[in-house]
This record gives structure tokens, C-alpha cells and sequence, in this order.
């Protein structure tokens, strides 16, 4: 049994059913990517003037990425019409190129781009606490080499779209401890006390074993806290191992906690994100260690509760990136699998050239469309995130 | 000549195949044949019919007996399966005694997953996917769907949405449980990362009840869309010789508008669930605004929250309804179409207006785009807004009336025969008649601020899609069980689950609009003991309406013996074509081989050639050549 039409088109209709459905996919993949790009709209307008990133993405690395995908939606072309022409050579050698840009693409992507964001750190800085970090917000005048310069303040007199800065970055000492957020020391306090005291109570009290088991159900529920407010399990055991009563134990919770409020990096890099220089004052997505660059000590209860690594987490700009070009990157995967097993010498690829030349043209064509429809929204991915 | 013979080289070459044995697994399993996949889709679909009915009826215990345990062991067997969250011990008091009562959590995660399992798991697989995808390629004259393999893609997907859906009332927390359509970040507080369940666990980062339902969203959008595309390719490409469009079944024909309701509705609800596992697995803020106080559920749990802010909830409400108003025009267009073909084969007449119904599809289809926010009034869109989907919303009322008149016309002088799926079909009409004409106050913002979240609305859409869209799949399956077995379903059993469902369903819904009206809200979970003094005069319909759903449910036994039962002992078809049918899928065996038909189909005439004046019977098939026109000559 044969459903008619996979190969030839049908008469009055002149499609393929292949060709149809792709065009009806396409359709819906239209849909998919434009319910998120509805998403970036409503984050973006939605947004505090301030909060809206600008220039954070590497734009030559982008560039380069844009033109890998265009480059490789004209040779699928090109491969096409070799395999039409019946020029197998070419039409191979074509196909190759397409999927291997497809492949540098998002090699790009994975090693460069992706990982950059889970290096680098970033936090805003609450208004009250914003004086502290002047020198690497750049909000008001100062003086360079003996010249005045004018901050951020100053210069939103004239250009009402800047605001004054509260956001810092740069790499930390140790990315985990900075991820932690701030532990209020009441909190801290809180927990522990109440385990003391349980385990006072199971002391003096608990006669029964299940007295007993029901007082240790409730420490372990306690110390199952411990590491939602960020404490890990280790140092868990250590606060509570480092002494029997509460007051013992203070002095261990203050050096605990002068550890973990506060973050060391290495924030200002002149060369690269320099606060008063209006074109260069952001993060740098460099792969190298920043060197001659600038130790700051952020304390944690200066922050908002958002500090992190260049996640999702870290600001809604940032979600939509990882979303949309997450989504797109796995549809830059799939591409390119289909033209690798159309160009592998296998009996539904390149063999077809011999059993069924115009079915291979057929998948060509069809796993062209889609290519195209990938590098179209990466047209509209590159502008919206990497130059406006 | 030479057309005949090829015709029979090619007749005799399918033939051939038709015969291989494809083994167990190939035939009824992982099989490709649009049939199979048909039944395989429809039998699902009714068995979580059968399991979102009974999570209503334990709701319904809960809001008739103000939140008192379950009856003895029912309750036991109920807490067993669904555990802590859901059921809870409650000792003897004065007013009860003891057993096991439906918690509110409990009473929330059975109506999130009452709307959900019956919209997505139950009627759109069997109403489209189901019947759409056995009676479809029959009535167009194709031997299979386009692509027989991505069909079952599709099933295999579906399934998987299924284990998802099931699978998560065993989540720490239970299932969903913010209503069908999941607003967060209220459904995210639900399942607030660190909120301690009953048991004084942790509620689990992020595998809980809301992401596996946006999880099992992904798979099931993802099952419409592979049969979506499917649908559309194989009714454009795949009609048999001489299936024009004008000739195209009425059926047909709603479900190629369904599919581009699929195609191109869905997928924004696939980017929104998207966001929102973003914002449950990495913590960002799609949806979670600046401000939000979760301060009270995260301190009980010794937590600080954290997120970014900046998130839109009404993004969500945007991109669900963008999804899940087409989506209503999904469950019904179907459901016309089965009814329209029903009421022409049983009326012994042509349809009245086919023309003007297949615009009126595509209007319905066309308009049902742009009509969403007017399940948003209350997010205070503002005028303007708001005048435009009030008027988008009235102007969708149109094609409606348009359908439904041309089919209360065809009944106009006909002989009608009254057997089981004509008595379902014909009390289909006045059915979705009252679910349609009580929906249009609500297309009015001014009364909509009223009614929202009332019983009223409860009532509006039941009436539309229960006794509307249901009754439509129960006369669909009486009318094409013949065609599937080769057997009929016995004709008195069928006749009392129909009497049985049409007058407990309206004992059931009707006293809804009263009490809705009356201002009783749609998640009160004791029934409305707390707001007795404002809704007191209603209350009392609370035990009637729960009684009337037991009897429906107990009617609905019948259907499901008859349909068992029939399959072994039903009364053999008399032939291939019982009801006297015209279209294209009573002219292959019962049931149809692998390969649909064991002749060549070729179409001479219109799809509803009934009582046709001087004809020699009261029906002619549409593959009947003219007189004295040879049988192949087609073209």
C-alpha cells in the first residue's frame, strides 16, 4: 500500500504531500515562536527603564553566527539545485557545508557564547546602599587623569533614557558561595535555636521512644531548612557540631555568616567595562581571567535578592535570551541531523539519488524550507537581542 | 478501456498487500492504519471521559454534603490511590461520621484536573483525533492518512501527555490544582518551591503537580500539532477522483477547520508553557510580577523568595486564551460535523444550506482568533479593549446560528427515523441551542463582571460541550460502531442511556444558571455553607443537582455494557451499508481492511444525495455513476 502523492505532485493541487505539510508546520512554528517573541514584548515594555539591558551580548561573535546561518541557507540552495542539475559531487559537497555551518553555529553557541553567561555575575545594588559602590556604578562627576568627567546623573539631564546604574558585574572568587543569597542573621538564628532547643527538649524530657521520634522528625524537618535559605549540608553540620549551646555557638555563627554575606570579585576592568565610558560601561563576556582589574567587596544585604551568574534567574531579559535562543538552537540542532543523514550514504539519503532521484530533490527542498524558517527567526533573534 | 484496466491492475496490486499479517504489536499497538489510531484515540479518550466524570462526583459529594467524609469504604479506597493531600481523616463529630473527607486542596486538584482531563484528554482525542481520524480518509476515499507514520507519532505523543497527566496526582502536592487553566503565579504559589505538604515533607523544587501538567501540555500540543498537519494534507491531497471541494462531506469539512483551530492555536500555549517551566525550573520571572507578596507562604517555610520580578501574569491569560478560545470551537466544530452528517442520513435529506454552513465554518474558524480577552474582563483591560472583543464576541454568535439553523432546517419535511444516534443527534440541537443563546450576556463586559466565576458560566459551557459536544460523540458512536465491528449496538439499551442522559443532564445543569445567577461561586468547595446568608434561597438545589449527576453517571453504564457487550454479541450489520448512507465510508466492508477499500473509488455526486426525485431508492451513493454512464469512466 502506497499513499499517493508522497513524490509526485498531485495534479490540480501541485504539491507533494511532504511539501504541504511542511508549509502547515511552518505555520505553526510561526505561532510557537511568535507566542514568545509576544513574551519578549510584554517583559520589554513591561520593564523599569533601568532594568532593560543594553549591549550585553557579544555582537561580533553574534555577527559571525548570523552570517554562518545565512551562509549555510544559501548553499542548502546551492546543494538543491546541484541535485536537480544531477551534479552528485557538488550537491554532497554543499550539503556538507550546510550542516557543519549548522554545527559551527551552534558550537559558537555552546562554547563561547552560553557558557560566558554562567562565568560572569551580576547584582543590582539597592538605591540606599548605591553610594558604597560609586566608583564602579559611575553615577556621579568625577575626575580621570585631570580631566572632569561627567556621570551617569549628569548625563540623564540631557538623554532622558539613561538612568542611573545600580547594576555591578564582573567574575567571582568562588561562583557558588556567590550564588548563595544573603542569609539574614535572625533567620540563621531562628533555625538553629530551635533545633538547641528540641534537642533540650529530647534531653529533659523525652522519656518514651516515641517522644523521642517525633522530636527528631521535627529537627530533621528543621535542618531540611537549612538548605533553602542556602546553607549547604556541610556547613550545616559544622554550625551545629561546633557547639552544644546557642551562646557557644554564636561566635561560629558570625564568622559563618561574615563568610557567606559577602561576594569578592573582580569587577572592574577598566580595558574592558569602564563605568564612564558611555559605549564600553557593560559586563565583558571574555573568556580569559581579567587581568589589572579591580577587587570589590559586595556585601550581600546591599543587593537586591536577584544576584547571580547571567541566568534566567538573573533578570527577565536574560530568560528571554536563554528561552529564545535555547529553542532556536535546538532547531538548528534538528536541521542539521536531517541534512547529516540526507547526506550519509543511506537508503532514506544520499542513496536515493540512484533508487529515487526525485524524492531526494523532494526531502531537499522540504528540509530546506524549514532551514530557511530557522534562519528567519534568527533574523529576528539577532536585532532584538544583540543590537537594540 | 485502457483506464479500466489500470484501474484493476492497481486494484488487484493493493489487494495483495491488504493480506499480510502485520503480527500483534504492528495491528493493534504501534500500528499505522488511520483506523486503528482512530479507535486507539477514542477508546482513551473515553476512558478519562469516565475518570474526569469521577472526580467530579466526588466534588459534587463534597459541595451536596458541605465538605463531609466520603461514604465508608469508598473513602478508603479514594485516600489510598490519591493519598494525604487529597483526602483527609476526620473523626466522629456531631454533624458527621467519621471517614475520610476531600481536602480544599483536594477539591482544587480534582476541578483543575476535571477541566483539564476532560478538555484535552477526553473530547478533543475523541471528537477530533478519534473520529477524525477513523471516518475521515474513509469519507474522502483515501486508502490511509498522508502520513501514516507521524500519526502514530501523534497517538504515541498523546500518550505520553497522558502518563504525564495521570502521573502527577503522585507528586509530592498532588496534581495541578489553580483550575484548567493554571494562572500564575497563583499556580506557582500552589506549588511554591519548600512549602511543606501535609505530611510536613518538602514539596519538590520542581517536579510537582504544575509542572508536570505544563509538561504534559508540551506533549499533548505537540500530538495536535503532528495531527493537525495531517489532517489538512490528507483532506487537500488525498480526496479520491472526482471529491471536489463542493462534494466534500459537511464532516470533512469541520475537521479541516479544526485542524487550522490546532495548527495555529496551539503552539502560543506551548511558548507560554514554555516560559513557565522557565520559571519553575531556572527561576525567572515570566510571569511573576514585581511586588508579589508570597511572603506568608515562603516565611511558614523559613524561606526568602527568589525571583527577578518583573514578570506579567496577564501574559499567561493572553497566551492561554489565545489557545483555549479556538479551543472551544475545537471541541464543538467536530461535534457539528458528526451531527450534521447524523441528522442527513436519518432525516432522508439533502442538508439544508451546505454552502452557507462551510462559510459558516470558516467565519467561526476566521473569528474564533480574535475573541479571547473576553474571558479577561475582569484584569481590567480597559474600553477599548474590551469594545472590541465585545464586539468580535457578538459577531461569532453569527456563523453559530447560521449552523445551527441550517441544521434544524434539514429536519424541515423529512421522514425522519428516530434511532439511537438520531435521538442524540437531534437533542444535540436545542442542547448547544441553550450552551450557545446563554453565552451571549456574557460576551458583555457589564454582565460578564457579574456572572464571571459563577455557576452560570459553569452551566453556559456544560451545556455547550456536555450535553452539546458529548451527545454529539455518543450519536457518532452509535452511528459508525457498525462500520468499526461489523456489528450494530443494540437499539433499546441505546435508547435508555439516551432518555436516561438527556433528562439527567438537564436536572444536573439547569439548576446552575439559578443558582449562578443567584451569585453561588464556582470554588466554594463546601457547597457555599460559608456565604449561606447571601445564597441561601439556591442552596438547596446543591443535593438535587449531585443526585442528577449519579443518575448520569449510572446511565452512562448502560452505554459502556452496550458498547462492550456489542462488540461480541451485537446483532451482525445486515451489510455494509445499514443506515441507507450516501458518503463514501459505507461503501467498504465492516469493518474496512487495511487499505480502506477493495474497489476503485470514484466520486459522481454531492455528499448528501438523499430522497433525489425520481431516483429509484430514497439514497445514491456518492461513488454511484450517473445513469448509463460506465462505471470507471471518470475523469
Amino acid at each position: 500500500m502506497e499513499i499517493p502523492y508522497t513524490v509526485r505532485p498531485r495534479p490540480d493541487t501541485g504539491l507533494t504531500n511532504p511539501k504541504l505539510g511542511i508549509w502547515l508546520f511552518l505555520a505553526s512554528e510561526v505561532m510557537l515562536f511568535g507566542g514568545l517573541f509576544a513574551g519578549y514584548i510584554f517583559m520589554r515594555l513591561g520593564s523599569e527603564p533601568w532594568m532593560w539591558p543594553h549591549g550585553w551580548l557579544n555582537v561580533p561573535v553574534g555577527t559571525f553566527n548570523t552570517f554562518v546561518l545565512i551562509f549555510s541557507s544559501v548553499t542548502v540552495i546551492l546543494s538543491w539545485e546541484a541535485l536537480k542539475m544531477h551534479k552528485y559531487r557538488a550537491f554532497k559537497n554543499w550539503l556538507a557545508v550546510t550542516w557543519v555551518c549548522g554545527l559551527l553555529f551552534l558550537g559558537v553557541k555552546l562554547g563561547i557564547e552560553w557558557p560566558a553567561k554562567f562565568r560572569h555575575f551580576g547584582a543590582y545594588v539597592t538605591k540606599e546602599a548605591a553610594h558604597k559602590y560609586e566608583k564602579y556604578l559611575g553615577n556621579e562627576d568625577t575626575i580621570i587623569d585631570g580631566k572632569s568627567v561627567q556621570g551617569r546623573r549628569s548625563r540623564a539631564k540631557e538623554d532622558p533614557a539613561l538612568s542611573e546604574r545600580l547594576f555591578i558585574s564582573g567574575h567571582p572568587a568562588d561562583m557558588e558561595q556567590a550564588k548563595i543569597p544573603y542569609i539574614p542573621a535572625a533567620q540563621l538564628d531562628g533555625v538553629l535555636d530551635g533545633i538547641f532547643t528540641l534537642r533540650k527538649n529530647i534531653a529533659d524530657t523525652a522519656n518514651t521512644a516515641s517522644d523521642r521520634a517525633k522530636a527528631t522528625m521535627s529537627e530533621k524537618t528543621l535542618v531540611a531548612q537549612l538548605p533553602t535559605i542556602g546553607i549547604h549540608a556541610e556547613d550545616a553540620k559544622e554550625l551545629l557540631n561546633a557547639a552544644n549551646t546557642p551562646e557557644q555557638n554564636k561566635e561560629a555563627r558570625a564568622k559563618f555568616l561574615a563568610h557567606m554575606n559577602v561576594i569578592h570579585i573582580h569587577a572592574l576592568d577598566l580595558e574592558n567595562a569602564h563605568p564612564y565610558d558611555a559605549d564600553n560601561d557593560r559586563p565583558h563576556f571574555i573568556t580569559r581571567d581579567p587581568v589589572d582589574v579591580e577587587h570589590v567587596v559586595l556585601n550581600k544585604a546591599d543587593l537586591l535578592p536577584k544576584h547571580g551568574a547571567f541566568l534566567p534567574k538573573l533578570n527577565t531579559y536574560l530568560a528571554c535570551y536563554f528561552m529564545i535562543t535555547g529553542l532556536h538552537g535546538l532547531h538548528v540542532l534538528g536541521g542539521s541531523i536531517v541534512f547529516f543523514y540526507f547526506w550519509l550514504n543511506i537508503k532514506g539519503g544520499a542513496k536515493l539519488y540512484k533508487t529515487n532521484h526525485q524524492q531526494l530533490c523532494n526531502r531537499i527542498e522540504v528540509a530546506g524550507l524549514f532551514w530557511h524558517l530557522v534562519d528567519l527567526i534568527w533574523i529576528f533573534v539577532f536585532p532584538l537581542f544583540y543590537l537594540l | 478501456m485502457a483506464h479500466a484496466a489500470d484501474h484493476d491492475a492497481h486494484g488487484h496490486d493493493d489487494h495483495s498487500h491488504d493480506h499480510h499479517d502485520p503480527g500483534f504489536w504492528k495491528k493493534w499497538v504501534f500500528t499505522t492504519d488511520h483506523k486503528m489510531i482512530g479507535i486507539q484515540y477514542t477508546v482513551t479518550g473515553l476512558a478519562f471521559l469516565f475518570f474526569g466524570f469521577m472526580l467530579m462526583m466526588v466534588m459534587r459529594w463534597s459541595i451536596a454534603h458541605g465538605a463531609t467524609p466520603l461514604p465508608g469504604t469508598l473513602g478508603g479506597m479514594l485516600h489510598g490511590f490519591f493519598g494525604n493531600t487529597v483526602f483527609q481523616w476526620s473523626p466522629q463529630s456531631a454533624e458527621h461520621a467519621a471517614g475520610y473527607i476531600l481536602t480544599q486542596t483536594g477539591y482544587n486538584v480534582f476541578g483543575a484536573m476535571h477541566g483539564t482531563i476532560m478538555v484535552f484528554f477526553g473530547i478533543v482525542p475523541i471528537a477530533f483525533a478519534g473520529f477524525g481520524n477513523f471516518v475521515m480518509p474513509l469519507q474522502i476515499g483515501a486508502i490511509d492518512m498522508a502520513f501514516p507514520r507521524i500519526n502514530m507519532a501523534s497517538f504515541w505523543s498523546f500518550f505520553i501527555s497522558c502518563v504525564f497527566m495521570v502521573g502527577s496526582f503522585f507528586a509530592p502536592g498532588s496534581a495541578a490544582k489553580s483550575g484548567w487553566t493554571n494562572y500564575p503565579p497563583l499556580a506557582g504559589i500552589a506549588d511554591f518551591p519548600g512549602t511543606l505538604d501535609v505530611d510536613g515533607q518538602m514539596l519538590g523544587v520542581v517536579m510537582n503537580g504544575g509542572t508536570l501538567w505544563l509538561l504534559g501540555m508540551v506533549f499533548n500540543i505537540t500530538s495536535s500539532l503532528l495531527g493537525s498537519v495531517n489532517f489538512i494534507t490528507t483532506i487537500v491531497q488525498l480526496r479520491a477522483p472526482g471529491m471536489t471541494w463542493s462534494r466534500l462531506p459537511f464532516f470533512c469539512w469541520a475537521q479541516f477547520i479544526t485542524a487550522y483551530l490546532l495548527l495555529l492555536a496551539f503552539p502560543p500555549l506551548e511558548s507560554s508553557a514554555i516560559m513557565n517551566l522557565f520559571d519553575r525550573a531556572f527561576g525567572s520571572s515570566f510571569f511573576m510580577p514585581t511586588g508579589l507578596n508570597v511572603t506568608t507562604v515562603a516565611t511558614a517555610a523559613g524561606l526568602t523568595p527568589q525571583y527577578s520580578g518583573g514578570g506579567s501574569p496577564i501574559l499567561w491569560q493572553h497566551l492561554f486564551w489565545f489557545l483555549a478560545h479556538p479551543e472551544v470551537y475545537v471541541l464543538i466544530l467536530p461535534g457539528i460535523g458528526m451531527v450534521t452528517e447524523i441528522i442527513a442520513c436519518n432525516s432522508r435529506k439533502p442538508i439544508w444550506g451546505y454552502k452557507a454552513m462551510v462559510g459558516a465554518i470558516f467565519t467561526l474558524g476566521f473569528l474564533s482568533f480574535i475573541v479571547w480577552a473576553h474571558h479577561m474582563y475582569m484584569t481590567g483591560m480597559g474600553p477599548k479593549v474590551s469594545a472590541f472583543f465585545q464586539t468580535t464576541t457578538i459577531l461569532i454568535s453569527v456563523p453559530s446560528v447560521i449552523l445551527l439553523t441550517a441544521i434544524l432546517n434539514s429536519l424541515w419535511g423529512g421522514s425522519i427515523r428516530f434511532n439511537t444516534p438520531m435521538l442524540f443527534a437531534a437533542a444535540f440541537i436545542p442542547m448547544f441551542g441553550i450552551g450557545g443563546l446563554t453565552g451571549i450576556p456574557l460576551a458583555f463586559n457589564a454582565v460578564d463582571l457579574y456572572m464571571h466565576d459563577t455557576y452560570y458560566i459553569i452551566a453556559h459551557f456544560h451545556y455547550v460541550v456536555a450535553p452539546g459536544t458529548i451527545f454529539a460523540i455518543f450519536a457518532g458512536c452509535y452511528h459508525w460502531y457498525p462500520k468499526a465491528t461489523g456489528r450494530m449496538m443494540n437499539e433499546f439499551l441505546g435508547k435508555v442511556h439516551f432518555w436516561g442522559s438527556l433528562i439527567a443532564i438537564n436536572c444536573l445543569f439547569f439548576p446552575m444558571f439559578l443558582q449562578g445567577m443567584a451569585g453561588v461561586h464556582r470554588r466554594w468547595y463546601d457547597g457555599g455553607i460559608a456565604y449561606a446568608q447571601t445564597v441561601q434561597p439556591v442552596l438547596h438545589w446543591n443535593g438535587f443537582i449531585s443526585q442528577a449527576a449519579w443518575v448520569l453517571g449510572a446511565v452512562q453504564l448502560v452505554f459502556v455494557f452496550n458498547f462492550c457487550w456489542s462488540m461480541i454479541r451485537g446483532k451482525k450489520v445486515p451489510n455494509d451499508n445499514p443506515w441507507d448512507a450516501t458518503t463514501l465510508e459505507w461503501d467498504t466492508p465492516s469493518p474496512p481492511p487495511h487499505g480502506n477499500f477493495i474497489k476503485p473509488i470514484v466520486v459522481y455526486r454531492a455528499a448528501y444525495e438523499y430522497s433525489v426525485p425520481g431516483a429509484d431508492k430514497d439514497f445514491t451513493p456518492q461513488s454511484e455513476p450517473p445513469a448509463g454512464e460506465p462505471p470507471t469512466a471518470a475523469h
